[in-house]
This record gives structure tokens, C-alpha cells and sequence, in this order.
């Protein structure tokens, strides 16, 4: 497995409040992280460091073997990251395709037509932004970086908020960007649906990370488990039986 | 050139940018003229080369806030456009005006 990203021993303090203390993230080729952890435990905080957008109090990013004490947004984007917040990406006032458009030439990658295809933007690629739903927005904000064709893609909650249509459009999405080597960091709370599509889970708790391993792994992890998962929803994960919507509960292979 | 080139947003982006300096620098050169006449009775467009040093600066700021207030900081960061650039496109049109009405002897 190729190390495309790497945010060591991070430590953050917002007006002495200590958020994280020694967190580390790695994202590796073709690989899906889920970053998991409760609300507040810093997981948006550890990705904005990583990508650059907040300055760490501690620690260093490592970015494609480059070593950068104070990581810039738009440094790293040049070389391959791309970063969809939680929120606020795209521009109220510009339309879907001007978007798209823009990512293509920006890098020469040409796969405006086909991220829309892909993400099922297609049908209204010439509305503003700002008139669509938080469906249709996530879906044109993960299709910006479907036409980016990033080596690394760090995603802050893309299934908040989000019907379950889309987001299986937008996990699939994600696997296939994996797929083509593309490493991937998740978060969110919807766990059921991300450990489906993670390969490995980083639990963010008490100001550092612990790299649980596979997704089956963490649901067995107790104090995972314990502190975070709930009993019930842990064995259910772990023993792949994962409720649907509406329902009892279905298995999953 | 490559560099540079990979520093800038694409064309549709530095146009809207470029556009978007011109105009503030219009709005904010109107406001300074209009202040120098109600202060001292007549309508003059010169001003002195510091204060439209300033004013192109204040431009390149005012630049920087529009783009964040578009929320288009984020998806620039994402094309690899820093905070400068944004601030520099917007300064261009500012300076190219302020050298032009110098050229033509407004000032």
C-alpha cells in the first residue's frame, strides 16, 4: 500500500481548549479510511489540518513524501489533494457545469461529463448552486472531485444530512474513486452506512487516534465499542446485521 | 510559465475575478472622489500616487472578502489558487486604471 498522506503527532488548541493532543492520519492508495469519533472530538478539526486550511499547534503532514510543517490548502491542492468540507464548497451564484467546468480546465483532466454522468448531476447542470438541495449539492461537490481525478481526497461528513439514495450514489461514488488508486479519508456519524464502505476505521477520541483496522475489527474493539458504538450496535456491526431503514433489520453478506 | 500558470485559476475564474477588481475599484474610487468633493467643494479625480497605492491595496483586500463571501475561497483553495493570488487579481485592474488616468492626465 502506497502512503499518500500522513498528518503526525497533530496537536490543536482553540483558545486553550486542547482538541487534539498527538492525532495522526494516513490515507493510502486505492484505500478508504473512516475517521469516526464523537461530535467535538476534532475530527473535522484534524482533516483541516491535514489539508491545510487551519494551522496545527503541533505535528507535521506528509504529503506524497514532502514534509511540510505549515501545509497550505491550495499548495497541496496543486499536487493532488482535494478536500470537500462540510459544508460550503461550491458558489451560490455560479452554475453546476461552471463548476465542473472550471476543475477540468483547471488541470487539464477533462472528466467534467463524465463526473456529472457519474454523480447524476447531469439534469441540471445549468442550475446555480444556490437552488439546489443538500442532495443535489453533496452529489456536485463529490462530482468536482470525481473531475479533479485526486490521488487523495479527504471527504468531511458526505453523507450528513443526505437520503439514502444518494447516499449509496455517493459511496459508490467514493469506492470507485478508490478503485482507480484515489486514497480516500471519511467522516460522519453514519456508521452503518461507512463502515460498509471503509477498509479501515481510525477511531479520533480524547485528543489522539487509534487505527482500530477493519471495519469488523473496530465493531469488536470494546472500548470502541463501549465509548462510542453503543453495545447493541456494535454486535449488530459485528456480526454484519445492520437494520434498514424502516425495517426489523436485514443480513448483509 | 507552467508554474505560474498553475498558481492562477482557470480563465472563466481570473476573467469573473479581474471583472469583480475593476469593479470595486470603480465603487471605491467613486467614494473617494465623492469624499474629496464634499470636503473641498469642487469635483477632482486626481489623487495623490500613495493614496491610490492605497486604495488599489484596499481593492485587492475588498477582492479577498468578496470571494469569501461568494464562498468561493474553498473551491479556488481546491484549484490551487492561494488567498495572494485572488488578492493580486484583484488589484490589477485597480492599478491598470489608476496608471491610465495618470497616462491621460486626469490626475
Amino acid at each position: 500500500m502506497t502512503l499518500v498522506l500522513r498528518a503526525d503527532s497533530i496537536g490543536k488548541a482553540f483558545g486553550g481548549r486542547s482538541v487534539l493532543t498527538a492525532a495522526t492520519l494516513r490515507a493510502y492508495a486505492g484505500q478508504i479510511a473512516f475517521l469516526v469519533g464523537r461530535n467535538g472530538c476534532g475530527k473535522s478539526t484534524l482533516l483541516n489540518i491535514a489539508v491545510g486550511a487551519l494551522e496545527a499547534g503541533d505535528g507535521i503532514v506528509t504529503f506524497k513524501g514532502r514534509a511540510y510543517l505549515r501545509p497550505t490548502w491550495h499548495t497541496l491542492a496543486r499536487q493532488g489533494l482535494y478536500y470537500l468540507p462540510d459544508r460550503d464548497l461550491l458558489s451560490p451564484s455560479r452554475t453546476v457545469r461552471q463548476h465542473l467546468s472550471a476543475v477540468a480546465r483547471q488541470f487539464g483532466s477533462g472528466g467534467a461529463d463524465a463526473a456529472a454522468q457519474v454523480c447524476d448531476v447531469a439534469p441540471f447542470l445549468d442550475r446555480r448552486c444556490g437552488d439546489l438541495s443538500t442532495g443535489e449539492r453533496r452529489r456536485v461537490e463529490v462530482a468536482t472531485a470525481v473531475a479533479r481525478k485526486p490521488e487523495c481526497l479527504l471527504a468531511d461528513e458526505p453523507l450528513r444530512h443526505i437520503d439514502p439514495r444518494d447516499r449509496t450514489l455517493i459511496a459508490k461514488v467514493l469506492q470507485y474513486m478508490a478503485s482507480r488508486g484515489c486514497a480516500v479519508v471519511v467522516t460522519g456519524q453514519d456508521v452503518e452506512d461507512l463502515f460498509d464502505l471503509a477498509d479501515s476505521v481510525v477511531w479520533c477520541t480524547d485528543g489522539t487516534t487509534y487505527e482500530l483496522g477493519s471495519p469488523g475489527t473496530a465493531a469488536s474493539n470494546w472500548r470502541f465499542a463501549a465509548t462510542y458504538l453503543g453495545a447493541a450496535r456494535a454486535a449488530r456491526l459485528a456480526a454484519g446485521f445492520v437494520p434498514a431503514a424502516g425495517e426489523r433489520g436485514t443480513f448483509r453478506e | 510559465m507552467s508554474s505560474l500558470r498553475a498558481r492562477l485559476p482557470e480563465r472563466g475564474m481570473t476573467i469573473a475575478l479581474l471583472r469583480r477588481g475593476a469593479l470595486l475599484w470603480l465603487l471605491a474610487r467613486m467614494l473617494v472622489v465623492a469624499g474629496g468633493a464634499a470636503l473641498s467643494g469642487h469635483v477632482s479625480l486626481g489623487i495623490f500616487a500613495p493614496t491610490a497605492l492605497a486604495l488599489s491595496l484596499a481593492v485587492g483586500a475588498m477582492g479577498l472578502l468578496d470571494a469569501r463571501r461568494r464562498n468561493e475561497h474553498r473551491f479556488l483553495a481546491n484549484l490551487g489558487v492561494s488567498p495572494l493570488t485572488i488578492v493580486l487579481l484583484s488589484i490589477i485592474p485597480a492599478l491598470v486604471a489608476e496608471l491610465a488616468l495618470r497616462i491621460a492626465g486626469l490626475q
